[in-house]
């Protein structure tokens, strides 16, 4: 029954969490993507999850609409924040936006609805949700050796990898697009994008309005999964982290900023016996990142060259297979 | 006329970068823009593309304005150009790059691409066949799947023209296209060039290397310091003593 | 009541000035955003707090230990994090991420060594009052922190207009290459512009410290959030900008505390600055369009 262990529901949380960072680390390569460096993810991922919390406490609306009104109401302050902010380029369009998520911060720190420095409890919870769903089902003990609890757990987890994959999808597919491609190009040369017929600010007002969406929708299952957010969750060290998934992962690619919200979800795990010098290391391995492999541990050199390993070795095949035609 | 420039001047605080330049581009034209460094040829080009707007005059493309236009309007509009220091998309494959620049010719959208739809997936194709034809035009096929950065010097040079034909431009502002190039090089850039005119679209050409101006150029304009000295045939123009003055009277500086 | 908010802004404008000044002048000469100049703030506000409560020395020593170690702090850093990112084809966010790492570092560092709580000074720098007309008052430790802050603004403009060391500074912030090829050795005028903005923001760390009697790991966050708003708004690059920047700042959020509350007072900055972009589109250092011809 060791298999079943490891489905107990505490390790089910911490995959689901592994998805909600996936989600946060492409709400950061979206932007980087169009080539701003935007640090206000743990800014919107805070506006989603106490959208989220304040439409399922106070007006009891259910899961499935807060969720998507959470990544909503982020883009919408993307929109707002975008217009001042994305006039600047580089460290101060960093620094504005991580100013940005300093003053949300503050903002539910002080107001009413969200209840301040104490944050909000009891959040309805999707594990809840799906339970209550399978039981209106008329669902009441195990199915498949799995008791009801870890059955809603497993959904919840089905579902943040739904959606997750949805966002990858979204994302890739966007890439190998007319999109993409004027992203790419804004981010290489914006001057030169322009004379090719790109509008740069509005690729870029795109770019970091859909990260904010993610971080919002992020934001927003996290609520729901927590049960319990309170403005300290979305404080400089949220925002240094999600920065620290993309870049460990690698900044250049998709699958990097997966790779890195992967292993920064699971390490504190392994890590546990060194709790306390957790961010010690992190910081340094930044900095260390920084000077030995800036573009992060996956590349584009990379994956071509896993990618030329595999089509050299098809390519042998072929030649072996019309050589043995010959014969 | 295709393109024209009516009074145009440009200032940079107290100075004059261009002061009250005349010039016209009919379609199918190719006219040359020469001067001595610093006369302002490339404040022009930036001028029409948009990357400056103009203090004085305006510039009409098929009778519209372009003064104070976007860039991105601009080339919509059917205005494309190179860099004197070729920018390219580097990290972008050559074929990518030439995509890249038929952006402005496109429509569909991310959830079109989300959804793979129909209109996506054949835009998709005619905007790769495109890019595979101009690739081949300028005679990069073969280096289709390499990054921009990568590429020779020569090669990088002719992509940056086959990037500016994929937004379908009616002219074509090359700056200093031969730079750095040898003679061959050179010659087949010319046999290029031509092709571009056969097509119907127009050119105006900064360049140093009077030769290929000379053989090229249905017209030349000559700038110093940002005013027209002198315009016409490029043997009437090489002739003229007011531009003998400006190139030699500028050599004499140098050297002093 | 209102030229009592007026000395509490412009004692809080002072540290702030100091902590812009720090993050302005390696933006100058570096042109990199140092965010762990934060966290070598905090560890200044640390030194200075050690100082005092192990040998009762006086603010003035105190402050001055606070910039020794500050600056070797800021030597290492350059040497370690910066320096080595000096090469061709690094991105410009390369020197940003790396500075995040270390102020990361510094701060759990900090947090391990000294705890989470914030730490008080010893009772015997507790602020003594002087009552200025009738009901105004300004304490000792408001006078000693303008003061100071007041010498090392002074001293940094003293020092970048009359020195060759000054002089080797604005030449490299104008043109790095220009300023090598004349014989200036950019390295390590780049390394003394990091010491130099590092003993600056110890400096400050021990003023804040005394001016709220609190010292703590996460002290530096909300300094240097608030340096970069400032710098920002006040121009980057310019230590004049940065003094005045910070001296708004004092000012506005004590109008803040007064009229809004308490608890908004670390957003304004960021107000400012959002407000600053609204209305000056292009941003105050809205670059120029390149110029050729």
């Amino acid at each position: 029954m060791s298999g079943m262990d490891l489905l107990n529901v505490y390790h089910l949380q911490i995959i689901t969490f592994m998805a909600v960072n996936s989600i946060l680390a492409l709400s950061f390569y979206l932007p980087l993507s169009a080539g701003q460096l935007s640090l206000g993810c743990a800014g919107f991922m805070s506006i989603g999850a106490y959208t989220a919390a304040i439409l399922s406490l106070h007006y009891g609306l259910p899961v499935f609409t807060t969720i998507p009104a959470g990544a909503a109401a982020a883009a919408l302050a993307g929109v707002l924040l975008g217009f001042p902010a994305l006039r600047l380029t580089g460290v101060y369009l960093a620094i504005a936006t991580l100013g940005f998520g300093e003053v949300v911060r503050v903002l539910f720190l002080n107001l009413k609805i969200t209840n301040g420095a104490l944050g909000m409890p009891e959040i309805p919870n999707l594990n809840d949700y799906f339970s209550a769903l399978y039981r209106s089902w008329g669902l009441q003990g195990d199915l498949a050796g799995l008791d009801l609890p870890r059955l809603a757990a497993l959904t919840t987890v089905v579902f943040c990898y739904f959606v997750l994959a949805a966002c990858v999808a979204f994302v890739l597919r966007q890439e190998n697009s007319r999109t993409g491609r004027a992203m790419a190009a804004v981010k290489a040369d914006e001057v030169a994008s322009g004379v090719m017929g790109i509008g740069a600010t509005y690729i870029k007002m795109l770019a970091f309005v859909q990260g904010a969406f993610l971080a919002g929708l992020a934001g927003a299952i996290s609520a729901h999964v927590t049960n319990f957010i309170a403005p300290g969750d979305f404080n400089y060290h949220r925002a240094v982290n999600i920065l620290l998934f993309v870049v460990l992962g690698g900044s250049e690619l998709v699958w990097g900023g997966l790779l890195g919200a992967a292993v920064l979800s699971v390490l504190p795990e392994f890590l546990r016996f060194m709790q306390d010098f957790r961010w010690i290391i992190f910081g340094a391995l930044l900095a260390a990142m920084m000077v030995f492999r800036p573009q992060g541990l996956l590349d584009r050199q990379l994956l071509c060259r896993f990618s030329l390993r595999k089509k050299r070795a098809m390519d042998g095949m072929d030649a072996r297979a019309s050589s043995g035609e010959v014969d | 006329m295709l393109l024209q420039l009516k009074g145009v001047s440009k200032r940079f605080g107290g100075v004059a970068a261009v002061d009250n330049l005349n010039l016209e581009v009919a379609r199918g034209e190719i006219v040359g823009l020469i001067g001595p460094n610093g006369a302002g040829k490339t404040t022009v080009f930036n001028l029409i593309s948009g990357l400056l707007s103009p203090s004085g005059g305006d510039i009409l493309l098929n009778n519209t304005s372009l003064a104070g236009k976007k860039p991105h309007r601009i080339t919509a509009l059917g205005v494309a150009r190179t860099f004197q220091n070729i920018r390219l998309f580097n990290h972008l494959t050559a074929l990518e790059n030439i995509m890249a620049g038929q952006y402005c010719r496109t429509r569909t959208g991310a959830w079109q691409a989300f959804f793979r739809t129909g209109a996506f997936r054949k835009e998709e194709r005619e905007v790769r066949e495109r890019a595979g034809e101009l690739l081949a035009m300028v005679g990069l096929a073969p280096y289709r799947d390499i990054a921009a950065a990568a590429l020779p010097y020569g090669c990088q040079r002719r992509l940056e023209i086959a990037r500016a034909l994929a937004t379908r431009p009616g002219i074509i502002l090359l700056d200093e296209p031969a730079a750095g190039l040898n003679e061959a090089e050179s010659e087949s850039l010319q046999e290029m060039i031509r092709r571009i005119r056969e097509t119907g679209i127009a050119v105006l050409i900064i360049e140093h290397d009077m030769n290929l101006v000379m053989s090229l150029c249905d017209r030349v304009a000559v700038l110093n310091f940002g005013q027209k000295i002198a315009e016409g045939t490029p043997n009437r123009v090489r002739d003229d003593p007011e531009v003998i003055r400006a190139y030699l009277g500028r050599e004499e500086t140098g050297l002093a | 009541m209102f030229w009592q908010q007026v000395i509490n802004g412009l004692t809080a404008g002072a540290t702030y000035a100091l902590v812009a000044a720090g993050y302005t002048l390696v933006f100058g000469v570096l042109e990199i955003i140092n965010m762990a100049h934060a966290e070598i703030f905090m560890i200044g506000a640390f030194i200075g707090l050690l100082l005092v409560t192990g040998t009762g020395c006086p603010v003035w020593a105190a402050v001055a230990g606070a910039m020794a170690g500050a600056g070797l702090l800021g030597w290492a850093l350059e040497r370690l994090a910066l320096r080595p990112l000096r090469k061709q084809g690094v991105s410009h966010l390369a020197p940003l991420i790396s500075t995040i790492g270390v102020s990361i570092f510094l701060m759990s560092l900090a947090m391990k060594i000294f705890g989470p709580q914030s730490v008080r000074f010893p009772a015997s720098v507790e602020p003594r009052f002087f009552n200025l007309f009738g009901t105004v008052n300004i304490s000792l430790l408001q006078i000693v922190i303008l003061g100071i802050s007041l010498a090392l603004v002074v001293a940094l403009k003293v020092l970048l207009a009359r020195t060759r060391l000054g002089k080797a500074l604005r030449a490299v912030a104008e043109n790095p290459e220009a300023a090598g090829l004349m014989g200036v050795n950019v390295n390590s005028v780049m390394a003394a512009a990091v010491v130099m903005a590092s003993a600056l923001g110890g400096a400050a760390g021990v003023l804040v410290g005394l001016q709220f009697n609190a010292v703590s790991p996460t002290m530096g966050i909300a300094y240097g959030l608030k340096g970069l708003a400032i710098i920002i708004v006040g121009g980057m690059g310019s230590v004049a900008g940065a003094v005045a920047g910070g001296l708004l700042l004092g000012a506005a959020e004590v109008l803040a505390i007064a009229y809004i509350g308490s608890s908004y007072r670390d957003a304004v900055a960021f107000i400012i600055l959002i407000a600053v972009l609204l209305i000056k589109p292009s941003g105050i250092f809205g670059k120029l369009e390149g110029r050729k011809g």
